[in-house]
């Protein structure tokens, strides 16, 4: 598959190197250069620079096309704008977006969004090792 | 109305005032503390700090019952979160977002914010026509449904429509005056109403007559 990953923080650079293992072909997109210091040197990992909101930066990441986009910078805000306008301009049908907020994360599911929100995983995981009687 | 605004800079502080001295029902959102500080010092309860585009934030500033919901802050992507969060969550019936970058305008409109205010548009309007200044085109609000403008423009001194009745100007298939700005006075007008020397009026106009509507008005 070709994925596309928005943000090389410790997710998006740990997952990109995961998935190449696997076999998929990788797009990682940041404005930061120095952020991509945590992915592989690999053939099949392209490395965009740049902000995506700029026309000429996102039709390079989306110029084939993209079996899911997954969202992870920092702030849910961009998240979830980026998101939408990709959806808009490129037609990806597969989208993953990293929303801390649970609020917020709620009305991007209503909204028919796919949310993965990092809080609610902490939540569950805390009451589960707690159910557990430790 | 109830009318909410989120951002408390320059454009959230001076539209609360000119509400609030319109007698609405206003809030004001405001991120910063300190900020935020400083604005209840001047309009005291109408005033609450918090991020905007967070559910509690908008829960407790009455979000449900809000007739208008206005997002300025500096930042598009907050601005967007604001009018979606208030629309999907809150059902506020109008969401008015200010764009800072003119590519979003496109984006805002596609994902329901029922109105964009482009500071940029504006101040390229000027720009464009500063040769003459008293008689350009200004795009106060652009429309989501039919890609149409409000706009403010004056008329030309030697215009062909001066001295005329509203019913007799050839206007263009898809544009309305809808007020005259009199000096302090707005006409609202009727057939009747004429136009005179120094009006200024306010036309809603689908963007692809602006071009006849400015030559009607100035020529």
């Amino acid at each position: 598959m070709r994925i596309v990953i928005l943000g090389s923080g410790r997710v998006g650079s740990r997952l990109a190197n995961a998935l190449v293992d696997k076999g998929h072909t990788l797009v990682v997109i940041d404005e930061n250069v120095r952020k991509f210091k945590a992915i592989e040197a690999h053939a099949d990992i392209q490395r965009i620079e740049g902000n995506i909101f700029n026309d000429e930066i996102s039709d390079r990441a989306f110029s084939e096309k993209a079996d899911i986009f997954i969202v992870v910078t920092g702030k849910d805000n961009v998240n979830v704008m980026v998101a939408q306008a990709i959806q808009k301009k490129y037609q990806i049908k597969n989208i993953l977006i990293r929303v801390f907020d649970p609020d917020l994360a709620d009305v991007y599911r209503m909204l028919g969004f796919e949310i993965i929100c990092p809080t609610n995983y902490t939540i569950s995981e805390i009451k589960k090792i707690l159910d557990e009687g430790r | 109305m109830y009318i909410i605004v989120v951002g408390g800079g320059k454009i959230g502080h001076n539209l609360a005032k000119f509400l609030l001295s319109a007698k609405h029902e206003v809030l004001l959102i405001e991120k910063d503390e300190t900020r935020a500080a400083s604005l209840v010092g001047q309009f005291g309860e109408s005033v609450i700090a918090g991020d905007g585009s967070r559910v509690p934030t908008l829960r407790e500033g009455g979000a449900n019952r809000a007739d208008v919901l206005v997002a300025v802050t500096g930042a598009d992507e907050e601005n967007l979160v604001i009018c979606q969060v208030a629309k999907t969550i809150f059902n506020c019936p109008r969401t008015i977002a200010r764009v800072n970058d003119p590519r979003d305008e496109g984006l805002f409109s596609a994902l329901g914010v029922d109105a964009t205010v482009s500071s940029t548009r504006v101040i390229n309007a000027l720009i464009e026509e500063q040769v003459n200044a008293d008689n350009m085109m200004i795009p106060l609000l652009t429309l989501r449904a039919g890609n149409v403008d409000i706009i403010e423009m004056g008329l030309s001194k030697t215009a062909g429509v001066m001295g005329k009745q509203i019913r007799e100007l050839p206007l263009p298939e898809g544009a309305r005056i809808i007020a005259i700005l009199r000096g302090d006075d707005v006409v609202i007008p009727t057939g009747e109403s004429k136009l005179i020397l120094n009006d200024k009026i306010l036309a809603l106009v689908k963007k692809e007559v602006e071009p006849a509507l400015r030559e009607l008005l100035q020529k």
